[in-house]
């Protein structure tokens, strides 16, 4: 099981040029974690638990700065994270299952950086030791999270954590279908509107 | 009397504002809470907490207004990629993406988000909102209001009388032909971030020979009128919304700049580039004054209100005072896109019946802070958090001993500068300390200016030109000619001066200051790092102290140390 | 329903600016544009989440 996951997690890693762009979806990943969590502290109104989300998001944001570090490295020129949205998770899920769904990722997240660090061990000690640093936090926050998750007690938090998780995957998968059909649709649209550009007219320059 | 909320988004710099019976009531830029800079998606939070300040609830609200026409957009685009044909396909696909994806259907979103009936939710013109932003919260009438911002439905600048329905437009120039868009291209060439790094443009401005103006001037051609032609050919016939540049700009100033390479103003690569800044900028401030005598010429007024993005560029409305025609100028504090918000909700409290109350503004509009439950979280974080008795004083003290203080104090602040509420302050006689403060605090470019905070009554000995309606809000610059400022002067001799008044955020600091230690001046800056939104919360405070290390960091009277 | 209202506005808008010619366009544009929020065409953002290409 842990061979076939392993395979798995670990298989763009073994195409030519995925490397660097891995790495960086990686820091994106981290870098909106830490927006997430800076929002969630900024919610919640226990003192103890936002203090938790700050300290996790220094931690997210620090591991965001290393990932886009060795993204560079791997890329051999410099880059920068594109700066995207939000998700809301804390204001959309209300705190129980916003902490059902950190712990979710991050145990998912620690299962595929154990991974990450099998793979790099040998073939590139310096990204497996950043890969290894990451990783000890990761189980820090899995564990803090189970542990307040627990504290918070909401039975149905998990199941409403799992079914926000398949949407956003099966949103994230019918972007990556939708993308080529709506720019190829886009693409005959605009070659069919031809002659409509005959029609159209640009307003003069100078005061109207 | 109504309760109308008022809704910028999906451009850049979403923001909600709240105006009860012609009162505005709050007002807050989705970026301070949601923590992603210049965030343009649905201000969904920021409209929950314009709703809790004013103790309402969505369903409570009269009319939501968005602040421009969506349908007028969706036009200008179809007709620019059309018009464009066949070279806009990609422009095309892009842009109506951005369009069908989200940005047509606003107004469900807003209708559905706020629980009010879709009936309720209307919208009215972009450049409409940023006119009535700056006249309703104006402190003089009598005025002209000239709008100038990269492009709205299909306007880029506008000339507004203030009438009893809201302004009524005299004149206006239309896309392509726009100054905001002339900068963006500019910003990009340099190597920075449309829509935010215009800033970095004009702070590198002074540093550079403006050598390139004569090439420039065959991209952007100023008529006697005030109006003026953007050549499509430099400006990439407008189809690049990162970009904005085009090859016949590339074959006149040479290639772009590599965004990642450090800057170094010693060398010739980037003295290049600020010359090229300086020549931007130079033509901007003769174009922005040719538009202002526009307004006077086609107005008569006596005086001048501004607003939209170009507005915030304030070497020109420095020189629009100077050497314009009109005797006093105001710009609204958050003259870019988020201040539309407030001017649509404005727009819409006067269709329902009542007049806006410009009496009742203020840059103080946004979320408070709760030092209770901040002390409670520095507690957790093992941080030092004390109530002191008198935190003006307390934190003059450390101020004479050269710390950089975090100052969190009222509600937040409206628009993109710090005013006080959410400031970095430390000596302004000390050039080290500025320094530190933008290398290791901030982590931004060394060739970032720092602006100076002083009371009102010390201005005019200070800096030539201050007061005025202007540097309460920071959107203008001053000649330094008095003492004690080297950390707070541009390397072109001015100083971008906020004047505080009697009760304003920063006046029992700057009294105490002066009181106890004899600085008439404190350095100024925003509450934030590189690229970071300015701090509104007290959790948001509490990160950035954690992070970036300033020495303290007082929110309301509780002083935190590590 | 609300977003019948758009519609509704939409084809109004350009009706009444004499620029007819563009509805035909405009409807296959909105059926693209539905398409595009039924598969959440849109959606970037992956807090917590690591990519596995």
């Amino acid at each position: 099981m842990r061979a076939l996951a392993d395979f798995v997690y670990t298989l763009s890693w073994r195409l030519p040029g995925r490397t660097w762009r891995r790495l960086l979806a990686f820091a994106e990943a981290e870098a909106e974690s830490a927006l997430e969590l800076r929002c969630a502290a900024a919610l919640t109104t226990d003192a103890a638990r936002a203090a938790r989300y700050l300290e996790h998001a220094a931690d997210e944001a620090r591991h965001a700065q290393i990932l886009l570090r060795r993204a560079e490295l791997a890329k051999q020129a410099p880059s920068m994270l594109p700066r995207r949205g939000h998700a809301h998770l804390f204001a959309r899920l209300g705190e129980a299952a916003f902490l059902a769904f950190v712990h979710l990722g991050e145990r998912r997240g620690r299962r595929q950086f154990e991974a990450h660090v099998r793979f790099f061990e040998k073939r590139d000690p310096a990204l497996a030791n950043a890969l290894r640093s990451i990783l000890a936090d990761e189980r820090r926050h899995e564990a803090y999270t189970a542990e307040l998750l627990t504290a918070v007690g909401e039975p149905r938090a998990t199941r409403r954590a799992r079914w926000l998780d398949r949407g956003m995957r099966w949103r994230r998968a019918g972007g990556a279908l939708t993308e080529p059909l709506f720019a190829l649709t886009m693409g005959l649209l605009y070659l069919l509107s031809a002659p409509l550009a005959a029609l159209v007219r640009r307003g003069p320059a100078g005061w109207r | 009397m109504a309760a109308v909320l008022g809704i910028s988004a999906h451009y850049h710099d979403a923001a909600a504002a709240l105006v009860v019976d012609g009162r505005i009531v709050a007002a807050q830029q989705e970026e301070r809470l949601s923590r992603v800079k210049n965030d343009p998606s649905l201000p969904r939070q920021a409209i929950d907490a314009c709703l809790a300040l004013g103790g309402l609830r969505g369903p409570d609200l009269d009319r939501v207004v968005f602040y421009e026409n969506p349908y007028r957009k969706l036009e200008r685009i179809l007709v620019g990629a059309l018009g464009a044909f066949p070279r806009g396909a990609r422009f095309f696909r892009r842009a109506l993406r951005d369009q069908l994806g989200d940005k047509l259907w606003v107004l469900d979103e807003l209708a559905a988000h706020c629980g009010v009936p879709r009936a309720r939710v209307d919208f009215v013109a972009h450049h409409a909102s940023h006119a009535a932003s700056a006249l309703d919260t104006a402190p003089f009438g009598e005025a002209v209001a000239l709008t100038i911002d990269g492009v709205g439905e299909a306007e880029s600048t506008a000339i507004w009388r203030p009438g009893p329905g809201g302004p009524e437009a005299l004149t206006a120039l239309e896309h392509p032909h726009s100054l905001g868009l002339f900068y963006a291209a500019i910003t990009a060439f340099l190597g920075f971030r449309v829509n935010e790094g215009e800033y970095k443009v004009m702070g590198l401005a002074a540093f550079g020979e403006p050598r390139f103006r004569e090439a420039l001037d065959r991209m952007v051609t100023l008529h006697d009128d005030g109006a003026f032609t953007l050549r499509p050919d430099a400006f990439g016939d407008h189809l690049r919304l990162d970009r904005a540049y085009g090859d016949a700009m590339v074959r006149a100033l040479g290639p772009p700049r590599d965004p990642h390479r450090p800057w170094d103003l010693e060398a010739t690569a980037d003295r290049h580039y600020a010359d090229v800044a300086a020549s931007a900028q130079d033509l901007l401030e003769d174009a922005v004054l040719g538009l202002a005598r526009a307004a006077h010429r086609r107005s008569g007024a006596r005086h001048l209100v501004l607003a939209g993005g170009v507005a915030l560029n304030c070497r020109a409305n420095a020189r629009v005072l100077a050497e314009g025609p009109f005797g006093r100028v105001y710009v609204h504090p958050a003259a870019g896109d988020a201040g539309g918000a407030l001017g649509a909700a404005l727009l819409g409290a006067r269709q329902l019946g009542d007049t806006p109350d410009p009496g009742s503004f203020t840059p103080a509009l946004g979320v408070r802070v709760d030092p209770g439950h901040t002390a409670a979280v520095a507690a957790h974080l093992g941080l030092r958090g004390e109530r002191v008795a008198d935190p003006a004083a307390d934190a003059a003290a450390r101020l004479a001993e050269g710390a950089i203080v975090a100052w969190v104090q009222g509600r937040a602040e409206w628009g993109p500068r710090a005013l006080g509420q959410r400031s970095l302050l430390t000596r302004a006689d000390d050039e080290s300390l500025r320094d530190v403060l933008n290398r290791r605090i901030k982590g931004r470019e060394p060739f970032r200016p720092f602006a100076p905070a002083v009371r009102t009554a010390h201005a005019a000995a200070l800096f030539e030109g201050a007061p005025n309606d202007m540097t309460p809000t920071m959107t203008t610059v001053c000649r330094v000619a008095g003492e004690g400022l080297a950390g707070a002067t541009h390397v072109d001799g001015t100083a971008r001066v906020q004047t505080v008044e009697p009760g304003g955020a920063l006046d029992p600091l700057l009294e105490a200051l002066e009181r106890d230690h004899g600085l008439r001046a404190v350095l100024h800056t925003s509450l934030n790092a590189a690229g970071e939104p300015l701090v509104a919360r007290g959790t948001d405070a509490l990160d950035f102290f954690v992070r970036r290390k300033p020495d303290v960091l007082y929110v309301e009277d509780l002083r935190i140390t590590r | 329903m609300s977003r019948l209202t758009t519609l509704r506005q939409l084809v109004a808008h350009f009706v009444g600016r004499r620029k007819l010619f563009f509805v035909p366009l405009l409807l296959v544009l909105v059926l693209a544009g539905g398409l595009l929020l039924l598969t959440g065409g849109l959606s970037y953002v992956a807090p917590f989440v690591y990519t596995l290409f």
